[in-house]
């Protein structure tokens, strides 16, 4: 197909889980002849929906990874990125927007916006990706749009605006009315792929015109052509009112809905449409760069083919022939042959096979263009690399990462699981900024972190089934960290004298509590009484101090040091005998300062009928949850908490047994704060207990 | 979470506890958008500091934006030097406050008494103060209010509520601003807030005397603050 960038949609799906993400690009899949037959998600027919590319994302019927691929309607190329839903991969949700032209907002038309939704919409408009609403599931018992296109202003501010109205609800439904045409559509064949064009049925003719008028209403705002025709009472065609919606989607300030239900194949083509009225090709998003000769200043990208190559590698996978790079071209292009330069790590490679991704099959392809999304073929680099032409300097925004909060130790059972873990965790490090690994000095175990329970334990699971490891795992571990909470002085002396040259050095000086940074060192001597050349010893003396506190040798955070005094001798100081003064130094100020520990506290946020309101506020506040507040909804209220992350191992498990499985939580961190004194004591004897 | 020192801090020039007891109602009334939530949420601040426990109900904001109203006003009278406390340490305040919303239509008593229960049963959060902000007080919820007041003596709760009044209906004889009027006997403190130029006027319409015992205050439409002339 011929490159137009006009006739290009980069844009992702993205929702609460469960919500029938994977159901709907397998349709789109479908509809568009990439596939010739539609699975179920949970691979109850065997074979598991297509963009489920992971054995484990088709067992457990959740989708783990972006799976990018590509299809065509009416002559569009559209680039899809399947997006997860759950929280604890909120990484690859973002990571997915960064490279988004725009996105398809699902909702469960009888979940309605629920707390997942609230922050893939946040993080929608972080990137601001102009989206569309796909209200789903509409044959399902209990389903609303009304409700849910009510929830979509209420809850998340958006300007929704209904583009179809439903024929039919729940195990009736049979079609939508198109509020712009003013046509019935229903879906027949199998498959629903035959269209049927009708005269709206004469029940819903009143209110598809009252609510036409309302979409006309709200979209008169963007278009001074559409104002004028309402004004002049003037014939409204389809063309201007399309005009006025899309204008209105671009810039964020209306939200079109549609709706219908993917799994009963019915009005999937119409949102295809949709996405190629509605939302942007590459050409209308502003990207930039950021100039690594001007101080990071930021650089406009433009779409020209002849310009110099700016690409991002935005995900990673191990394919049967080597690691796949996912890239998305902002300026120039990338074929087959080019050398391009890897910004982070300023080595230029040739570009070897270039591909384009349909799930787990390709094709391969020879050049990728600005604006699109493709995939590079043996190339060294992590997620979130920039690609450029040789004589650039440019990089595309780095996203923001979280600190990992969770750990667990790993513990391989045999050699050949120790080589194949290495291997392992080399490539999840590469694809998942938020997951990080290390070798424990103390105990030699491997250690994990990352985001969540979740998280972790996926990761294992792709270890053992993609990689044969037997791996056995310790107890997850909190993030704990220490601090001081008030301001001490020392004055330390080291002396040894033990024969040869002896070691001396003083420092004196403070340390204090600060908010806003980790660590920070000052040095205020005059007069020299600490040779100059000694300094940067004294910092390091410091510093490996920190990475393992003397109260709880849990990494300290939020110390300023200061030295104003010491003394030095000529022969004996040296910068061995320096360092060790400074963890004297460090040892003697800390113990006096007040140590604290610190834990990550959760925001943990719970929807739960209303009848279970008061058996999950217990189950929160046993938790040491400090409950914020609750909101009412209908029949459904939401529980916001703030929990700490050492309590919430297993919550899962037991919110669903207390609620009949009926109530759903999403955790995310929330900041790190003091452990109460009797929790630190229990921490403090926990610790001794396992060294002993 | 740290327990905080109890801090005495009077918005009203007039320790709360002194205003209001157990049992008690009081009103803050004004037109719309004149500051009647940052008014409560400072009465609600200055129980907590004390370690008085505030249930506060909101019929028209989300968790989330009255946590945003605290937060500011917080910030506020740290930044005006009010109180004597770091931005952070409402952190150490909030055990103090638990945030319940409902939907205006969907708010009645026995659901209001059932996650009250929810909360207080278990001793999760037994208040002292009830802050309602979004009830409408009209001839409509009289008969809600007289439910609540027995409530509030049955708990031992002293509630504030806020009420949207209207100019352009006539007061009623004694001047009490419609449509509040109707459910003004229910009420042992009112307190209205005109906004006169440049300021916020706090007039005690009931249950407190303008007088020179009294100081006389305003809330400073830049900050929302109450503040002493």
């Amino acid at each position: 197909m011929e490159y137009n960038i006009e006739k290009t949609r980069n844009i992702g799906i993205s929702a609460h889980i469960d919500s029938g993400k994977t159901t709907l690009t397998e349709r789109f899949l479908f509809y568009t002849n990439r596939i010739h037959a539609i699975h179920e998600v949970k691979g109850k027919d065997g074979v598991g929906a297509t963009m489920d590319s992971m054995e484990l994302e088709k067992e457990r019927g959740i989708t783990i990874a972006s799976a990018a691929t590509f299809c065509e309607w009416n002559d569009y190329q559209i680039n899809l990125i399947d997006t997860p839903g759950h929280v604890d991969f909120t990484i690859e949700v973002e990571r997915s927007l960064r490279v988004l032209d725009g996105a398809i907002l699902i909702l469960c038309s009888v979940g309605g916006v629920q707390s997942q939704s609230i922050t893939v919409d946040r993080q929608m408009r972080r990137y601001k990706v102009p989206c569309i609403a796909f209200i789903n599931k509409c044959d399902r018992s209990g389903a609303n749009p009304d409700k849910v296109t009510h929830q979509l202003k209420e809850k998340l501010g958006h300007n929704a605006v209904a583009l179809q109205i439903p024929i039919g609800m729940e195990a009736d439904f049979k079609g939508v009315v198109d509020l712009v045409s003013m046509q019935a559509i229903y879906f027949d064949g199998e498959n629903g792929e035959i269209l049927r064009y009708e005269k709206i049925p004469a029940n819903l003719l009143d209110k598809a015109e009252s609510m036409r008028e309302e979409l006309i209403d709200e979209a008169s705002l963007f278009s001074d052509e559409l104002t004028d025709a309402v004004l002049e009472d003037s014939e409204i065609t389809i063309e201007m009112l399309i005009g006025a919606v899309r204008a209105g989607t671009l810039e964020r300030k209306l939200t079109p809905v549609f709706l219908g239900s993917a799994y009963k194949n019915k009005a999937i083509q119409p949102l295809l449409d949709a996405v190629l009225k509605f939302l942007p090709s590459p050409e209308e998003i502003e990207n930039e760069a950021l100039d690594m000769d001007a101080e990071e200043a930021p650089v406009k990208l433009n779409h020209n083919l002849s310009d110099p190559t700016v690409a991002l590698a935005f995900k990673l996978e191990d394919g049967m022939y080597g690691q796949l790079t996912y890239i998305r071209v902002y300026q120039g292009m990338i074929s087959k042959g080019d050398t391009v330069k890897n910004i982070r790590t300023g080595k230029t490679f040739k570009v070897g096979r270039l591909v384009r991704m349909h799930a787990n099959q390709m094709e391969e392809i020879s050049s990728i263009k600005a604006g699109i999304i493709g995939a590079l073929f043996g190339i060294d680099c992590a997620s979130g690399d920039t690609f450029v032409s040789k004589h650039l300097n440019l990089s595309m925004t780095s996203m923001f990462v979280p600190d990992p909060v969770i750990s667990l130790a790993l513990l391989p059972d045999d050699n050949k699981s120790l080589v194949n873990m290495s291997k392992a965790l080399n490539r999840f490090t590469k694809e998942d900024p938020t997951f990080r690994t290390f070798v424990d000095e103390d105990t030699n175990e491997t250690i994990i972190q990352g985001m969540g329970e979740l998280h972790l334990d996926v990761y294992v699971e792709r270890m053992r089934r993609e990689y044969a490891v037997n791996v056995t795992t310790g107890q997850p571990g909190v993030a704990y960290r220490e601090t001081i909470t008030r301001r001490s002085e020392f004055n330390y002396t080291h002396k040894k004298q033990t024969g040869g040259a002896g070691q001396f050095g003083r420092i004196a000086g403070f340390m204090e509590p600060i908010t806003d940074e980790e660590f920070v060192f000052e040095n205020k001597i005059t007069g020299g009484s600490i040779p100059t050349q000694f300094i940067s010893s004294c910092e390091k003396g410091f510093l490996s101090c920190i990475k393992k506190g003397p109260y709880l040798e849990f990494p300290v955070s939020g110390i300023r040091i200061v030295i104003n005094d010491g003394a030095s001798h000529s022969v004996d100081s040296s910068e061995m005998a320096f360092q060790s003064a400074a963890r004297g130094a460090f040892r003697e100020g800390y113990n006096r300062a007040a140590p604290v520990i610190h834990e990550p506290i959760m925001k943990v946020v719970v929807e739960t009928p209303n009848e279970f309101n008061g058996a999950v506020m217990a189950l929160l506040n046993q938790r040491r949850g400090m409950i914020v507040g609750s909101q009412e909804d209908g029949a459904m209220s939401t529980i916001e908490t703030q929990a700490p992350l050492a309590e919430m191992f297993g919550f899962s498990t037991v919110l669903r047994s207390a609620t009949q499985g009926k109530a759903q939580f999403t955790m995310e961190f929330f900041s790190y704060k003091q452990v109460p004194k009797s929790v630190a004591e229990e921490i403090q004897k926990k610790l001794k207990d396992s060294q002993k | 979470m740290t327990e905080h020192k109890s801090i005495d801090y009077n918005p009203l020039g007039i320790e709360t506890d002194n205003i209001i007891k157990k049992g008690d109602f009081a009103a803050v009334i004004a037109r719309a958008g004149v500051g009647k939530t940052s008014f409560l949420v400072q009465v609600a601040l200055s129980c907590m500091l004390k370690q008085k426990k505030v249930l506060h109900v909101s019929l028209h904001d989300s968790v989330k934006k009255v946590s945003l109203w605290y937060k500011e006003i917080f910030t506020n009278l740290v930044n005006q030097h009010v109180i004597d406390l770091p931005v952070g340490s409402l952190d150490s305040l909030l055990p103090c406050r638990f945030i319940m919303t409902f939907k205006v239509d969907g708010f009645s008593l026995p659901g209001f008494v059932e996650r009250f229960s929810d909360i207080t049963e278990q001793g999760i959060f037994v208040p002292d103060v009830l802050i309602v902000d979004g009830l409408p007080l009209n001839e409509t919820t009289d008969k809600l209010l007289k439910e609540i007041k027995a409530f509030a003596v049955q708990n031992s709760l002293s509630a504030w509520f806020s009420g949207h009044i209207h100019r352009d209906e006539e007061p009623n004889a004694d001047g009490t601003p419609a449509p509040f009027f109707h459910v003004a006997d229910n009420f042992d403190i009112v307190i209205q807030l005109q906004p006169t130029g440049e300021r916020i006027c706090v007039n005690f319409v009931k249950g407190i005397a303008n007088d020179s015992d009294n100081p006389m205050i305003h809330v400073d439409p830049s900050s929302m603050l109450i503040m002493e002339l």
